[in-house]
């Protein structure tokens, strides 16, 4: 017998996991259900669950499990009721240097603010294209920029860090 | 005097360039394609008889890249070109040299794109013959554009000169917001155009985008083919289309459809073309012309029952219509979900990656016009729509639930798209009732409430998915092989 505790937000949602022989009893919410899946392609997943079949989406975005069932998405922290080791603090010298990174991939059209500049939270720091869109980033925080990452006309990667400011 | 048409170049790509090569050998026409490095395995240039490359990903090396495409069609013998949407479909420049080089531009004559794309003289024009239009400018530098704002009226719109679809379009609030939007419409603008000016137009809130599907040909004969609702949008970008209009009374129907007939007669109009109107209560106002081929042309086909591909081929070709508006009728109702690889949960911020595996749906009713196979890159360089899944039926409850069936059958991994917004937006009573309008999405999806219909299932999901990851796992979830055989895969 396995306990997970699924979270979402603030909600905590407690699962009881069964394995017997080759099948898997899953309780939740004081029902107790036989669930077989089996993957249909890459991510997607046929499920039953006694015997209600439906096909969802399952992919992981770090230590995110990411649950798309018909119009919805779930985005669940999964823990084992073993908690896990705390996590080691002393990242607080860090937390003041705010990275704008991009929030997609893309071509940089242009860098707004050179190393040094004084920025206000909302001031365009860059521009970014995808798919002939134009949007401009925005500095996350009032502070000052303490590095430039990257220059205008490079491909950048969703979630590179472009720029980083550092709050006053 | 018409030509007898042979073979056609397909100057485009994905799914509106299948669409073209699927009517192209229906009518006995071989077709060409052209494409760029990246589309050397597209769908396109695996159902076209013949395939020439043009260059880089990039569009101006390739999809935008006039003289490679006309050399392409000299070099294959083509007689005609057919731009499809975007790209060169509104570029007199592109019909111009067609003419020059005596290959037929399906598409309308060069003079016809200079007026459509000259917002402000067609504006003119439309005006004159007693269409109304909304208060906007010409062309405007950035300097003109802030003295001429305050005269249209806030809020407005900053639109490209040579812009369509959905791009280069801001919406502007107050002054204050001008500079920066005036800036970011611009670049879009040269990026998407190659033509950076643009012109501001007033903005009604609460409004309703109808437009009216139109051909005409060089005999002087001009037809309307109906309406088609289109204020299901994001960005001034549709996403879900559907004829008849379920907001239109018969007498403002049959006005819309009269003052189209007179505005594209006014700019002396040939082939097929959209007008679009805003509807407000009662009253209408004329937007612009989109001198090409809509990507939201199946629904129109579906409740005519002609091939607007066909219909551009003839004309272009010199054949007249051959109909009146008298043989022109309308059957059942038509619903359009365009199927971009955006994600809806995010904003609908485009969503790049390589698609792994797509079912598409079929059975009664359902048309799917799609350029999208296993393996395929979505990349930056190119518009984001996949697919187009088109439902009809008698009536528009039955098309929404056909629909609704569909798009459940849909699946595209690799990818996120804008499914789950249509799933969700096809439930909603408001819908479903026929009253929306052009902010439905940022009033309705993006404030929605998250309905917790599948809470239990994505819950058992992630505590599964937690519990097995890893493992030689229990289940068949890697151990049995995929069913391949129900999949497109890789």
């Amino acid at each position: 017998m396995f306990r997970y505790y699924v979270l979402e937000g603030e909600t905590a949602h407690e699962v009881l996991v069964e394995e017997t022989g080759e099948s898997l009893f899953l309780t939740f919410r004081g029902v107790r259900r036989k669930v077989e899946i089996t993957q249909v392609a890459p991510t997607r997943y046929h499920v039953r669950l006694n015997g209600k079949s439906l096909e969802a989406t399952v992919r992981w975005e770090g230590q995110t499990v990411i649950v798309e069932i018909g119009p919805e998405r779930y985005e669940f922290q999964v823990r084992p009721l073993v908690p896990a080791r705390a996590r080691p603090r002393g990242e607080e010298a860090e937390t003041r240097a705010s990275p704008v990174v991009a929030p997609m991939p893309g071509l940089l059209v242009s860098v707004e603010v050179r190393e040094g500049d004084r920025v206000n939270r909302g001031q365009p720091v860059a521009i970014l294209e995808a798919m002939k869109m134009q949007m401009e980033i925005h500095a996350p925080t009032t502070g000052v920029v303490r590095a430039v990452h990257a220059q205008p006309g490079q491909e950048v990667k969703g979630g590179q860090v472009l720029v980083v400011i550092r709050e006053l | 005097m018409s030509v007898r048409l042979q073979k056609v170049l397909v100057a485009n790509r994905g799914e509106i360039a299948v669409r073209i090569i699927r009517s192209c050998k229906e009518l006995g026409i071989k077709t060409v394609a052209v494409y760029s490095d990246v589309d050397r395995h597209a769908l396109h240039v695996r159902l076209a008889d013949e395939a020439v490359p043009l260059g880089g990903a990039n569009p101006l090396e390739s999809y935008l890249n006039i003289e490679a495409i006309l050399e392409a069609a000299k070099r294959t013998g083509a007689q005609a070109i057919h731009p499809g949407y975007g790209f060169l479909a509104e570029n007199p420049q592109a019909s111009a040299l067609c003419e020059r080089e005596g290959i037929v531009f399906i598409g309308p004559p060069a003079e016809v794109l200079r007026i459509c794309g000259d917002k402000s003289t067609a504006r003119e024009r439309i005006m004159r013959a007693g269409v109304p239009v909304l208060p906007g400018t010409g062309a405007v530098s950035d300097e003109e554009a802030l003295e001429a704002a305050s005269r249209v009226g806030f809020p407005l719109l900053i639109k490209a000169v040579s812009g369509g679809g959905g791009k280069g379009i801001h919406l502007v609030r107050e002054k204050s917001e001008l500079p920066s939007a005036l800036r970011l419409a611009r670049g879009e603008a040269k990026t998407s155009f190659g033509d950076e000016r643009i012109y501001l137009e007033r903005w009604l809130e609460r409004t309703r985008h109808v437009e009216v599907q139109i051909v005409a040909d060089h005999q002087g004969r001009i037809v309307h083919l109906g309406e088609r609702e289109c204020s299901i949008q994001r960005r001034h970008q549709k996403l879900i289309e559907e004829t008849p209009s379920p907001g239109l009374r018969p007498s403002l129907r049959a006005k819309l459809h009269e003052a189209a007939i007179a505005a594209a007669s006014a700019i002396g109009y040939i082939n097929a073309g959209t007008l679009e109107f805003l509807v407000s209560g009662e009253e209408f106002y004329f937007l612009e012309v989109n001198a090409r081929l809509q990507v939201e042309h199946p629904i129109t086909e579906m409740v005519t029952g002609l091939d607007l591909v066909k219909l551009q081929i003839r004309v272009a070709a010199g054949e007249p219509l051959g109909m009146n508006q008298g043989d022109i009728t309308f059957h059942g109702h038509a619903l359009e979900c365009r199927i971009s690889a955006e994600d809806p949960h995010r904003g609908f911020f485009p969503s790049l990656g390589r698609i792994l595996a797509v079912r598409e749906p079929s059975g009664p009713g359902i048309r799917v016009d799609s350029g999208i196979y296993p393996g395929m890159e979505v990349t930056r360089h190119y518009d984001p729509l996949l697919a187009k899944v088109v439902a009809w039926a008698p009536t528009r409850e039955e098309a929404i639930l056909r629909m609704r069936r569909a798009l459940e059958e849909l699946v595209i991994v690799g990818v996120d798209t804008t499914v789950p917004f249509h799933l969700w937006t096809l439930n909603r009573p408001e819908f479903l009732r026929g009253e929306y309008d052009t902010r439905f999405v940022e009033e309705r999806w993006a404030r929605r409430e998250r309905e917790g219909a599948y809470e239990t299932e994505a819950v058992l999901l992630a505590a599964a998915a937690v519990h097995l990851r890893g493992r030689r796992p229990l289940l068949s979830i890697s151990h049995r092989p995929p069913l391949r055989n129900a999949w497109r895969s890789q």
